[in-house]
């Protein structure tokens, strides 16, 4: 015993003991992402998907739904290709003209990349909020009303103002604005900005939102303040959201996707990620360690 | 897995802390199996000092317990280790209460072993207290080991030894009770071997934890309150 004591600790154990009850070993992407990549009666169902920037390559055969109501989070590392995978899903990529999605992405079953669908009413229902606030230059007030105009939503401006409303309410700013809606959105503190983008998502009432690193330019208090919202807003839309923060995305999403390099290694109930993830690769990554 | 790659993070500091309190906690591992070999010993020779001893270490164990847990806290503070990290800092922390408590049992036999040697002779049970003892210090050894080499297989295998020290035991307390109803007189002797068999018994339920816990540890499956099959 006292032997213990003083041998060093990191002993090997013979390899192919643990094979059969865990397969982490593989280091290698799998070839079909593991964990549990789809769910009954998808919101949004990516099938087969390929990105690529002319020659390059840039996502590999991704299969994965959205549930409805769900959030979900995806990590991994820088141009691992979940800014690209997520932009694809509301096809942000079409203003980038080298950009290629093949594989079939459906939104309640409808094909999104169709002739018929029409991208702006696309990003109607899906809607996006990017890692930088980007608050038009307008007034408060404008910023939430543009959509809704824009879409022909209100016939009347009491109806305007109950959407704008309604928004900010939901995006958890009205109390802190209704004020000074008459003043530009730019002169909010960032966190502010950011929750003005996320009422001006949800002013045009989206099912899905999209969400790419939404608070990495934000403070811990704004940031709490966004991932409070996201959890009230599950209960009315789909939220997909992309994060360098993975104790974020341990905190607000339901499942987790690990992408590395292009291919979806793993996607899992978000407490199976962090506690005893399937693959080696997703252990790695979420761990600290060397990949 | 077969290995949990401590010595892999990007932080080399990470690295360190993880080791060091697995280190720490292997030591004070070792501490109490000598704690429970010296009461054992203190009770089948009857030497009240080398009892006195155990109880004097006692505080050193829970010390070292107090220490790890401090660290261990400090680690979920400053990293929020995640997945085999985790697990191994809740392991570890688990484990160490089980290894406090095993020394708890070594201070109750080595009471029992004071009061034994100023009652003087009439070894009845003491056969029982070895071999009982053997059995429990191999499955706190083997527990341990399995917790230093990340070895699962090994940990469940452990655990299948506390079924036969709970048969021994058993069989060991129907032998005392003979006893006493043979020779009244021996009751508050045979009393005393009883309670020493009975903390004896418990580390071989706290050796059966740690197993526990080196499965969690390894294979991310919580495995307690089932039946091992």
């Amino acid at each position: 015993m006292v032997n213990r004591m003083v041998m060093n600790v990191a002993i090997d154990m013979p390899a192919g003991l643990m094979e059969t009850e865990n397969e982490k070993n593989t280091s290698v992407y799998p070839e079909v992402s593991v964990g549990v990549p789809l769910v009954a009666s998808p919101k949004m169902s990516m099938r087969n998907v390929d990105v690529f920037y002319g020659e390059k390559q840039a996502i590999y055969n991704v299969n994965v739904d959205i549930g409805q109501n769900e959030v979900i989070a995806m990590i991994g590392p820088s141009g691992c290709g979940k800014s690209t995978f997520l932009r694809s899903i509301n096809r942000m990529n079409d203003t980038v003209d080298s950009c290629k999605v093949t594989g079939q992405l459906t939104l309640d079953g409808e094909d999104i990349y169709a002739a018929k669908m029409d991208p702006v009413a696309l990003r109607a229902r899906v809607g996006m909020v990017f890692q930088k606030p980007n608050p038009f230059p307008k007034t408060i007030y404008d910023n939430v009303a543009y959509g809704p105009r824009l879409h022909g939503l209100a016939s009347r401006r009491a109806e305007l103002d109950e959407i704008v409303e309604t928004s900010l309410t939901r995006a958890g700013l009205w109390t802190e604005v209704k004020d000074r809606l008459d003043q530009p959105g730019t002169g909010l503190s960032g966190g502010q900005q950011q929750r003005l983008c996320i009422a001006r998502a949800i002013a045009i009432s989206p099912e899905v939102i999209l969400m790419d690193e939404p608070c990495s330019a934000l403070d811990p208090i704004a940031t709490a303040k966004i991932e409070e919202l996201i959890a009230e807003l599950s209960k009315n839309y789909t939220i997909a959201i992309v994060t360098h923060s993975m104790q974020q995305a341990a905190r607000v999403s339901h499942r987790t996707a690990y992408f590395h390099l292009g291919h979806l290694v793993e996607v899992n109930e978000t407490e199976k990620v962090f506690t005893a993830p399937e693959h080696q690769l997703t252990e790695a990554y979420i761990t600290g360690r060397f990949g | 897995m077969d290995k949990l790659n401590l010595d892999q993070h990007i932080s080399k500091q990470f690295n360190d802390d993880l080791e060091e309190i697995k280190t720490s906690m292997l030591e004070m591992g070792g501490l109490v199996e000598k704690q429970v070999a010296d009461a054992v010993k203190a009770l089948v020779d009857a030497d009240s000092g080398l009892a006195e001893r155990v109880i004097e270490v006692e505080s050193q164990i829970d010390e070292m317990e107090m220490d790890i847990d401090e660290t261990s806290i400090t680690l979920i503070a400053r990293r929020q280790p995640a997945a085999s990290d985790l697990r191994l800092v809740i392991a570890v922390t688990k484990t160490i209460r089980d290894l406090e408590r095993i020394g708890d049992e070594a201070q109750k036999i080595a009471k029992m072993a004071i009061k034994l040697s100023e009652e003087g002779n009439a070894p009845r049970g003491y056969t029982e207290v070895r071999h009982i003892g053997n059995c429990v210090r191999k499955m706190l050894n083997d527990s341990l080991d399995a917790f230093s080499r990340f070895d699962a297989v090994s940990a469940i295998a452990t655990m299948h030894e506390d079924k036969e020290v709970d048969m021994d035991y058993k069989t060991a307390l129907r032998e005392m009770i003979t006893y006493m109803m043979e020779d009244p007189r021996s009751i508050s002797r045979s009393m005393n071997i009883l309670w020493a068999l009975k903390s004896l018994e418990r580390v071989g339920d706290h050796a059966k934890n740690i197993c526990e816990q080196v499965v969690y540890l390894v294979q991310g499956r919580d495995i307690r309150h089932t039946k091992l099959d």
